[in-house]
Formats: structure tokens, sequence, C-alpha cells
């Protein structure tokens, strides 16, 4: 299976992957990508962190954006 | 496999962090393994309720003391790569894993759980030596083709066999033992 990395960021930070994941195709990454966003916004604690301004860049083995994510729909 | 809700051992728990940091997931991603270490050594510390994001920020993740997790997801996106990476080890079912780390969502504090293995097919049981007097009796039986109930019918059939046998040899030699001399008229008319 192909792995994937799952970039999060937004204009000034970025918490890059280190480990990426195996996923069998582009839907199951995409499916990966939103539930890594679902569970950053339900942490334990309040935020007053601007989703808007966050997002997922999912990128191949040799580091190739592939799609893009936003934490919240435009 | 499934999962016991019984107290794990620290011992146990420890055993299955250093299997689980050796896996490939947490090669490849220190900043992983040293948030997988610490959530665990915290809850083994009794600490596991009051680990909060900044703790993990600061003592595992390597940022600096100004981290303001009001402002900064790192900690919660790495739980996530977490929850993964656990998931894809244990789907890996690696050797000697025999308790299950979760970090459920919503939080940062590990749970254990026992892993209980699958049963081992019959097939694949060795007999022991308490045994091997009945799997000889067993293996004679099989060689023999029958069953004891087969076994039995067939000794009463030749005990039947043999005691007509018997009976007839009797009468025979009774018949010619009495052949020299006149026989008695009851036993003449048996032989005959």
């Amino acid at each position: 299976m192909p792995r994937y990395f799952f970039d999060v960021m937004d204009s000034t930070q970025s918490v890059p992957d280190e480990a990426g994941l195996d996923c069998r195709d582009l839907g199951e990454a995409c499916r990966q990508a939103h539930a890594l966003i679902a569970e950053a916004m339900s942490g334990p604690e309040s935020t007053r962190i601007d989703w808007c301004a966050w997002r997922v860049e999912v990128r191949d083995e040799a580091r190739g954006l592939v799609f893009t994510v936003p934490f919240l729909p435009r | 496999m499934s999962v016991t809700e019984e107290e794990v051992p620290a011992d146990r728990v420890v055993e299955a962090l250093e299997i689980l940091l050796r896996a490939p997931p947490f090669g490849r991603s220190p900043k992983l393994a040293r948030f997988l270490r610490f959530v665990v050594e915290e809850e083994l510390a009794g600490r596991g309720a009051t680990v909060k994001a900044y703790a993990i920020a600061t003592q595992a993740l390597g940022r600096g003391s100004d981290f303001d997790p009001s402002l900064d997801p790192s900690v919660r996106v790495e739980a996530g790569r977490l929850r993964r990476a656990l998931d894809e080890v244990y789907g890996q079912h690696p050797d000697g894993l025999a308790i299950r780390i979760t970090v459920p969502v919503g939080g940062y504090r590990p749970r254990f759980e026992i892993l209980e293995a699958p049963p081992a097919p019959v097939a694949e049981a060795t007999p022991d030596v308490a045994d091997a007097s009945e799997a000889a009796e067993r293996s004679h039986a099989a060689v023999a083709g029958f069953t004891p109930r087969g076994q039995a019918a067939i000794i009463a059939l030749l005990a039947g066999i043999l005691l007509v046998l018997c009976i007839d040899l009797g009468l025979t030699l009774s018949a010619r033992m009495a052949e020299p001399g006149p026989a008695p008229r009851g036993v003449a008319s048996r032989g005959r």
C-alpha cells in the first residue's frame, strides 16, 4: 500500500507528519485526513484557534503534494 | 484477539510499550515515540489524570515554555497521529504484544487492556505423556478396524463357533467309543 503523509499547517505554523500512514487509495487518504481534523478539533482543552486558517496537506512518499483538505469547508 | 478489563500489571505495560516503540511507525517518528512513552509513564506513575497538552508539548515534543495550547493545535494533531500509529501496529499483530495500549479520543490519558490470544486449534495440540496409553489404545483400535462393540460381537461369534465344534467333537468321540461293542440304543440313535 502507498504511504501518505498528513502535514497540518496554517499560514505561520506547521505540524509536519513524520510517520505517515499506509492507505489503500486516495479515498482512504481523504478519510484519514478528515478523521485527523475531527480529532484535532475535539481535543480535551478549550482553544481560541481560528480553525478556518488550518489545513491538511496530503503528500505522497516523495513528499509531493497530492491534495489539501481545509479544517473547515469554505 | 479479544480484550479483558482487568487491571494490568505495570511491568506488562512497560513490556508492551517497549515492543510498540520498536515498531516501524514509532521508528519513523521519534516525536510520536516520545509522546507515547510520556503519557504511558505518567499514567503508571499515577499522574495520568493530570496530564495536559502543555506538559506533553514541553516535556515530550520539545516545545518551549511559551507553548500555548489554546492557540497551537500541535498536541491535538500528534495525538490523532499517535492513535493511528497504534492502530497500525496492533493491526500487524507483532509477536509478544499481550497488552493493548490506547489513547481514547478527547483526552491524552492511555488505557491498558490485556489481549487474549485465540484458543489454539485442537489439531495442533500435542498429547502429553499421560495421554500416551490412551492414544496407543485408540491407535490399536484404529489398526484393528473395529469399534469395541464390534470386537465384542466377533468374540461372541467365535465363542459360539468354538462351542458348536466342541459339541460336535464330543459326539463324534462318543460314537467312535461305542462302535466296538453293542451300542446302547439311546446313544446310537443320538449319534446318527
